[in-house]
């Protein structure tokens, strides 16, 4: 749908609140079709979001957001987007490309393309970490960010996964963890083929060893094994 | 049936699927679906554990699992697609 034999269109832009959320949706679509699928994203966010807002702790906190985020990006795979990028509340899930390659004559591989490119922005818009995103259409890419503290206490994380709700428990793990108990929670990062990115005030960033630096572009994992 | 009637069809079917009609579990085959986290959002009370004693502890032995890198490096000269910032600041306990 999204690789055209002709010129790929120019990533379109939606943005709606839905159920106290506000969504973006990105997706190199004309714009009806743009508009089509954010229709979709909304509709689902406020027939589902009423649900999830019953399950214990999620009112109020960052799985509402995650949840909307994967059921999107399942809805839009079923509906047969396969480049997108959502955000919703700042929380990011992308799929395959801003700009895909043109369909090659030989019919292989005709959806890869360039990454999504994310910018991690303190909450005055400053920029603290660029990332690619994904790049193979299927593989969904996740990033959460989590800020906590003021001044010498700020501590800001981000993190990388094939899925939202994965990269919001672990980085609320590591925005509230103690000192002490962020090295041992490169563990879980590691089982669930996330990367992390923790700054804190007055200290050189920490990454994992999967953080994507300037240029590179993290896959999900199951794309990282496939390839 | 256009590209718009075959989408809103889809919703439709998204819709019956969200209300259970179509028997689809919360999760949506997920598979690495995980329940309910409560409180996940919650940050311990207290910005106290956020003391100066520093984060940049490293795994002796064998290959560090955490590494620090200049800001420099985390930063590249493309044009953002789309940006992730903390919306809200974790709520605590």
């Amino acid at each position: 749908m999204t690789a055209l034999p002709g010129e790929t269109p120019i990533p379109h832009l939606e943005a709606f609140d839905a159920h106290g959320v506000r969504m973006t949706l990105t997706v190199p679509a004309e714009p009806d079709e743009a508009a089509t699928a954010a229709e979709v994203i909304r509709r689902l966010a406020l027939e589902t979001a009423p649900r999830w807002e019953r399950v214990p702790g999620t009112v109020g906190g960052t799985e509402l957001r995650a949840r909307l985020l994967d059921e999107a990006g399942l809805a839009l795979d079923g509906l047969g987007f396969m480049h997108w990028a959502l955000s919703a509340d700042g929380d990011v899930l992308a799929s395959g490309s801003p700009r895909p390659r043109r369909a090659p004559d030989d019919g292989a591989d005709p959806f890869f393309g360039e990454a999504w490119h994310a910018s991690i922005a303190d909450e005055n818009g400053l920029p603290l970490a660029d990332v690619s995103l994904a790049g193979t259409p299927g593989w969904h890419a996740a990033l959460a960010v989590r800020r906590r503290g003021d001044g010498d206490r700020a501590r800001t994380v981000a993190v990388l996964a094939d899925a939202a709700r994965a990269a919001d428990r672990l980085a609320n793990q590591l925005v509230a963890a103690r000192p002490g108990e962020i090295e041992r929670l490169e563990a879980s990062l590691a089982d669930d083929g996330a990367a992390a990115l923790v700054l804190a005030a007055g200290q050189e960033p920490l990454v994992t060893e999967g953080w994507p630096l300037a240029g590179a572009a993290w896959l999900a994992s199951e794309a990282r094994a496939a390839h | 049936m256009n590209f718009t009637q075959r989408v809103l069809t889809g919703v439709a079917s998204v819709s019956l699927a969200a209300a259970g009609v179509l028997g689809l579990g919360a999760g949506w085959g997920l598979s690495n679906g995980h329940g309910p986290q409560g409180g996940a959002s919650e940050a311990r009370s207290g910005a106290a554990t956020l003391a100066s004693s520093g984060l940049a502890t490293v795994s002796t032995g064998s290959a560090p699992a955490w590494r620090t890198v200049s800001a420099a490096s985390l930063l590249g000269s493309a044009p953002a697609d789309v940006t992730a910032r903390s919306h809200h600041r974790a709520v605590a306990a």
